[in-house]
C-alpha cells in the first residue's frame, strides 16, 4: 500500500487538476463527513456546551427503550421475511428455466421503488372494515373491527414485502457471477439439484446473501413511511417515529434529545452492517475465472407450477395492494361501495386542480429531484473519475464516508442537515432553515452514492487508454472531460440520475423532517392526507406517484440495452 | 523530434520497484525496442516517459527539456509524445476523421488546415476515404493504422508503442510490423516500441533494450544481442540460447578462447577481463551445435525429446554426466532419433557470458 501522502496524490497532477481535486475532496466532505461529526458533536455537548447529562437522560427514559426495541424487532422479522421472500425468488429466477423473467422481475421489483407511505397506504386498504375493495365485493369486516396491520406484525410483513426485492436484486447479482462449471462439476459428481444448492451455491452465495441480509435490516431499521403510517395510529412507536413526534412536538427545542435519538439509530444500523463483515471474515468466497453465463436448471413438468407460483407472488404483493389502492381512490368517501353509479374522478382532479399543498407538492418533488439528479451527475463523474482512474488513499476513505448518508438511516442526515442548518450560516448570514432548499442539500448529501455507483461501474468499463489517448494529444482535464470522458461515462450518468430521481421523487423520511409550509413534498402531502383522514385524496396522490415511478421504471428498463451492464438494478 | 534520455530512472509502488535505475538515451531518429518478458517494468518505463507515472528518482529528459524528476513533472498533454496503444485506444463516439483530428482540435486548428492535414495523415496511413467510418467497423490493422494516423498528425517529438501487435493475428502481425518500419523510414520519429516478442524486436529496432526485474540488463544492435548476450537471461530470452556451465582453458587476445565443456575443449569467444582457470557460463545457439559420428570427438549425450516443428526438428538433449543441463538442437527432416538414444554432441562454437 502506498502511504498516504498528499505529495503521491498530486505529484502527476498538474495545477488544474489539483484544483478540481481539491475542490471535490471539499464538498464530499462537506456532504458526508460534515453531518455525521455534526450530528455526534450534539449528542456529546448539546447546544455547543460539552454534557453527557441529556444523552444519559434521552437513554434512561423507557420510551427511547421501547422504541429502540420495537425497531429491532420489525427490522429483525422483516429482513426474515425479505430473506425468505426475496431469496427464493432470486433462485428461481437465475437458477430455472422459467418463461417470462424480464416482466417478472420488473413486478417483482417494483414494490420497492413504490415508496413506503404508499404501501402502507395501499395495504391498509387491502383489510380494514372501510376498505373500499372488500366493501365492493361484500367481504369487509365488521365496522368496528381494528384494521390488522395496526401493528408490529403489520409493519413486519409489510417491510419484508417491500424489501425482498433487494435482498433478490443482491442475491441474483451474485448468481450472475457464478461460473456455470461450478455447477456442472457437481452435476458431473453425481450431485441432484437440491445438493448442488445446499453445497455449491448457497455457500458461494454467503456474500451477496450476507449483504441482502444487512441491506434489509439496515433500510427496515431506518424505515418512517411504514411504521408512521401502521404504527402511530396503533401507539406503537419505533425510532424513526419517535424522533418524528418529538421533533414535531417540541420543535428544535429539544433537537439535543433528538440527535441522541438519531445516534442511538445510527449505532443499531451500524451495528447490522459489523455483524455482516464479522459473519463473512477469514472465509474465502473468491470465484476464479466468470467463464461461461449460468446455464437455467430444465425444471420441465414443474414448470407450469412455478410459474404460476410465482405470478400468484406478484398478484398478492403488487396487484392486490394497487387495485385496493385504486378502489379508494375512485369513491367520492371512504368506506362508499365501488360500482359504476359510485365511480369518480374527483379525488384525483381535487388533488391535482385544487389542492394547493398537492399541487405545490408535485413541483417541489419534481424540482427537488430532478435538481439533486442534475446536480450529482458532474460531481459524481468526477468523483468517479478521480475514484476509478486516479485511485489515491484520500479518495478510498472519501467514497467510505461519501456512502455514510446513504447507508445510515434517513433522520440521521435529517436531523444532522437541521443541526447545521437551523442558525444562518457563518460568514453568508445565509438561512435556508424551514425552505425548500435545506431539502435539496440533504437529498444531494443522501442520493451522492446511488447515482456514483453506476457511474463508477460504468467507469470499470472503459478503457483507462481513451482517456490517456487524449492526454497525449495534447488535452487538459476539463477539455478531456467534454470530448471524451463526458460522452463514454453518459449512459451510466443518465442511469444514475434517473435513480436518484426515482428515489428522491417519492422520498419521504428525509422530507418529513426537514419540510415546512410551501415546501411540501409528495410524500409529506400523502402522509400528512392520511393522517388527516383523507384517505380518498391521499390514495389519489399515491396512484399519481405509482404512474409517475412505473413509467420512470420502464423508460429506464428501455434504456437499459445501452446503459453500462448492472447500471440498472433490475435490468439483465 | 528529439533526443531522450533517462537518467537513474527508478519507480516504486510502495515497497516494489518496478523500475530500477534505468540509464538510456535513445539518439534522434532512433527506433528503439524495448524487450522483456511480462512484469518486468517495460510498460512503467513507457508510462513515465509519456508523462502518466511520475518517477520516484532520478530525471528523464526530451530534447534539453526536462520532462521528470523528483520535483518536476511536465503532464502528459504537455509532452507531446505520441502513443500507440496496445487496445488502440479509439474514441468509439468519434468518426476516423475526427479521432485522428483530436490532437489538432485540442491545438484550435479548423477551417482547411484542420482538414488538410488530417486528410494527408490518412493518406499516409493508406486509409484515404474511410475518415467517416466509425472505428468500430474498421478492421485490427486498419485501427492500428489509425491510431498511428493520429499520432502522427500532432507531429509527436517521440512515438511510442505499447505491444503494438498484441491484439492482431499472426498473419497480420507481419504485414503491420513491416509497416510501422516503412513509417519508421519516411517520418523519421524517433520510436519507442515496448514488446515482449524478441522476434518483433529484432525485425525492427536499431537497438535492443533488453529489461528484466525493472533493471535495463543489456542495450545493444539485435545482432550483437544474439552474439554476446551480456547475461544469461539475455541468452536465455533472445534466440533458442542453451547456457551450461564450463571452465576457461586459456585466452588467446582478441576475444577468443577454449573453455573446457562437458570434458571437451572448445573454443569460444569471450568478453574481455576473462581469466584462465575462471567457471563460467556459456551460451550455446542452436546453430553451434551439431551430431556426429561415433568416429568423431563428441560429447556423449541422451536425447531427452524430439519436437516437429514443420521441416525441422527441435531436440532436446542432455550432455552425460549433467543431466539437468537442456541442450537444444535444430536439425532438418528426415530425422530418425528417439528419446532415450545415446548420441554424440559437438560443439563449434558459443559466448563465453561476461561475470558480474
Amino acid at each position: 500500500m502506498p502511504r498516504l501522502s498528499l505529495n503521491r496524490l498530486f505529484s502527476t497532477a498538474p495545477a488544474s487538476e489539483q484544483a478540481v481535486l481539491f475542490s471535490i475532496i471539499a464538498i464530499v466532505t462537506i456532504l458526508s463527513a460534515v453531518p455525521m461529526g455534526r450530528l455526534m458533536l450534539e449528542g456529546v455537548a448539546p447546544g455547543g456546551s460539552f454534557g453527557l447529562t441529556v444523552a444519559q437522560d434521552v437513554l434512561t427514559t423507557r420510551s427511547t427503550w421501547i422504541a429502540a426495541w420495537h425497531s429491532i424487532q420489525v427490522a429483525v422479522g422483516g429482513t426474515i421475511i425479505a430473506v425468505l421472500l426475496g431469496g427464493t425468488v432470486a433462485l428461481l429466477v437465475a437458477l430455472t428455466d422459467i418463461r417470462g423473467k424480464t416482466v417478472f422481475t420488473f413486478c417483482f421489483v417494483l414494490p420497492l421503488m413504490i415508496p413506503p407511505q404508499v404501501t402502507a397506504l395501499a395495504w391498509l386498504q387491502v383489510f380494514g372494515p372501510a376498505s373500499p375493495m372488500l366493501k365492493s365485493f361484500g367481504i369487509a369486516p365488521p365496522l368496528g373491527t381494528p384494521n390488522p396491520l395496526h401493528s408490529a406484525t403489520g409493519i413486519i410483513a409489510l417491510l419484508g414485502i417491500h424489501y425482498a426485492p433487494l435482498v433478490f436484486l443482491t442475491l441474483r447479482a451474485g448468481l450472475r457471477n457464478l461460473p456455470f462449471e461450478l455447477m456442472e462439476a457437481a452435476k458431473a459428481s453425481g450431485a441432484r439439484w437440491y445438493t448442488v444448492l445446499r453445497t455449491v451455491v448457497l455457500p458461494l452465495m454467503t456474500p451477496p446473501l450476507v449483504a441482502g441480509v444487512a441491506l434489509a435490516f439496515v433500510s427496515s431499521v431506518g424505515n418512517f413511511g411504514i411504521p408512521a403510517l401502521l404504527g402511530i395510529p396503533a401507539r406503537y412507536s419505533v425510532l424513526t417515529t419517535l424522533i418524528f413526534r418529538r421533533l414535531a412536538g417540541f420543535g428544535p427545542s429539544a433537537l439535543a434529545e433528538i440527535a441522541v435519538l438519531s445516534v442511538l439509530i445510527g449505532i443499531i444500523a451500524v451495528s447490522g452492517i459489523l455483524v455482516q463483515a464479522w459473519m463473512l471474515r477469514g472465509r474465502d468466497f473468491r470465484v476464479v475465472n466468470v467463464s461461461a453465463k449460468i446455464q437455467p436448471y430444465q425444471i420441465g413438468r414443474w414448470r407450469p407450477a412455478v410459474e404460476t407460483a410465482g405470478w400468484v407472488v406478484i398478484l398478492g404483493i403488487l396487484v392486490l395492494p394497487l387495485v385496493a389502492l385504486v378502489f379508494t381512490a375512485l369513491v367520492p368517501a371512504y368506506g362508499v361501495k365501488l360500482t359504476f353509479a359510485t365511480a369518480t374522478l374527483e379525488n384525483l382532479s381535487y388533488v391535482i386542480n385544487d389542492h394547493a399543498a398537492t399541487k405545490r407538492a408535485f413541483v417541489n418533488s419534481f424540482l427537488l429531484a430532478g435538481g439533486a439528479a442534475i446536480i450529482l451527475v458532474p460531481l459524481c463523474v468526477l468523483l468517479a473519475y478521480f475514484l476509478v482512474w486516479r485511485s489515491s488513499p484520500i479518495l478510498r476513505v472519501l467514497n467510505f464516508t461519501a456512502e455514510l448518508p446513504y447507508a445510515l438511516p434517513g433522520v440521521v442526515l435529517a436531523i444532522a442537515a437541521i443541526l447545521i442548518f437551523i442558525k444562518p450560516l457563518p460568514f453568508f448570514g445565509l438561512s435556508i432553515y424551514n425552505t425548500v432548499w435545506i431539502i435539496l442539500v440533504a437529498y444531494i448529501a443522501r442520493f451522492l452514492t446511488l447515482e456514483l455507483r453506476p457511474i463508477i461501474s460504468g467507469f470499470h468499463q472503459i478503457d483507462r487508454g481513451l482517456e490517456e489517448a487524449a492526454q497525449m494529444s495534447g488535452a487538459g482535464l476539463i477539455y478531456r472531460l467534454r470530448t471524451v470522458i463526458l460522452p463514454l461515462v453518459a449512459p451510466a450518468a443518465a442511469a444514475g440520475a434517473l435513480l436518484v430521481f426515482l428515489t428522491a421523487f417519492n422520498e419521504l423520511t428525509v422530507s418529513a423532517l426537514l419540510w415546512s409550509s410551501g415546501a411540501e413534498t409528495l410524500g409529506v402531502v400523502v402522509f400528512s392526507l392520511e393522517e388527516g383522514g383523507f384517505s380518498t385524496q391521499a390514495a389519489a396522490v399515491a396512484v399519481l406517484t405509482v404512474i409517475v415511478t412505473v413509467g420512470l421504471m420502464l423508460l429506464l428498463s428501455l434504456a437499459g440495452g445501452r446503459m453500462p451492464k448492472g447500471a440498472v438494478p433490475w435490468h439483465d | 523530434m528529439a533526443r531522450l534520455s533517462l537518467e537513474s530512472v527508478t519507480k516504486k509502488f510502495g515497497t516494489f520497484t518496478a523500475v530500477d535505475g534505468v540509464n538510456l538515451t535513445v539518439e534522434d531518429g532512433e527506433f528503439l525496442a524495448v524487450l522483456g518478458p511480462s512484469g518486468c517494468g517495460k510498460t512503467t518505463l513507457l508510462r513515465l516517459v509519456a508523462g502518466f507515472e511520475a518517477v520516484s528518482a532520478g530525471s528523464i529528459r526530451l530534447g534539453d527539456k526536462l520532462m521528470s524528476d523528483k520535483r518536476t513533472h511536465v503532464p502528459t498533454e504537455r509532452r507531446r509524445i505520441g502513443i500507440v496503444f496496445q487496445s488502440y485506444a479509439l474514441w468509439p463516439h468519434m468518426s476516423v476523421f475526427e479521432n485522428v483530428g483530436y490532437p489538432l482540435r485540442v491545438a484550435k486548428f479548423s477551417g482547411a488546415a484542420y482538414t488538410e492535414r488530417v486528410e494527408s495523415a490518412l493518406a499516409m496511413v493508406g486509409l484515404e476515404g474511410f475518415g467517416h467510418r466509425p472505428p468500430a467497423e474498421l478492421s485490427g490493422g486498419q485501427r492500428q493504422r489509425v491510431a498511428l494516423a493520429r499520432c502522427f498528425v500532432m507531429e509527436p517529438q517521440i512515438v511510442l508503442l505499447d505491444e503494438p501487435l498484441a491484439n492482431l493475428d499472426v498473419h497480420l502481425r507481419a504485414s503491420m510490423e513491416e509497416e510501422f518500419a516503412d513509417f519508421h523510414r519516411r517520418t523519421g520519429t524517433t520510436m519507442i516500441y515496448i514488446t515482449h516478442d524478441q522476434a518483433e524486436a529484432m525485425a525492427l529496432a536499431d537497438r535492443i533494450a533488453v529489461m528484466d526485474e525493472g533493471e535495463l540488463v543489456q542495450l545493444a544492435a539485435p545482432s550483437q544481442l544474439y552474439r554476446q548476450p551480456a547475461t544469461p537471461m539475455v541468452a536465455d530470452f533472445i534466440g533458442q540460447g542453451t547456457v551450461v556451465d564450463g571452465r576457461v582453458v586459456t585466452v588467446n587476445g582478441d576475444g577468443a578462447c577454449v573453455c573446457d565443456l562437458f570434458g571437451s575443449a572448445t573454443n569460444l569467444q569471450c568478453p574481455p577481463g576473462i581469466e584462465p582457470g575462471a567457471q563460467v557460463r556459456v551460451c550455446v545457439r542452436p546453430e553451434h551445435l551439431a551430431l556426429v559420428g561415433r568416429d568423431r570427438p563428441g560429447v556423449p549425450a541422451k536425447v531427452r525429446r524430439v519436437t516437429y516443428q514443420g521441416g525441422r526438428f527441435l531436440v532436446d538433449v542432455a550432455p552425460e554426466g549433467q543431466a539437468d543441463a537442456a541442450v537444444l538442437l535444430v536439425l532438418p527432416e528426415p530425422l530418425e532419433l528417439t528419446t532415450g538414444e545415446t548420441v554424440r554432441l559437438s560443439i563449434e562454437g558459443g559466448w563465453v557470458i561476461p561475470q558480474t
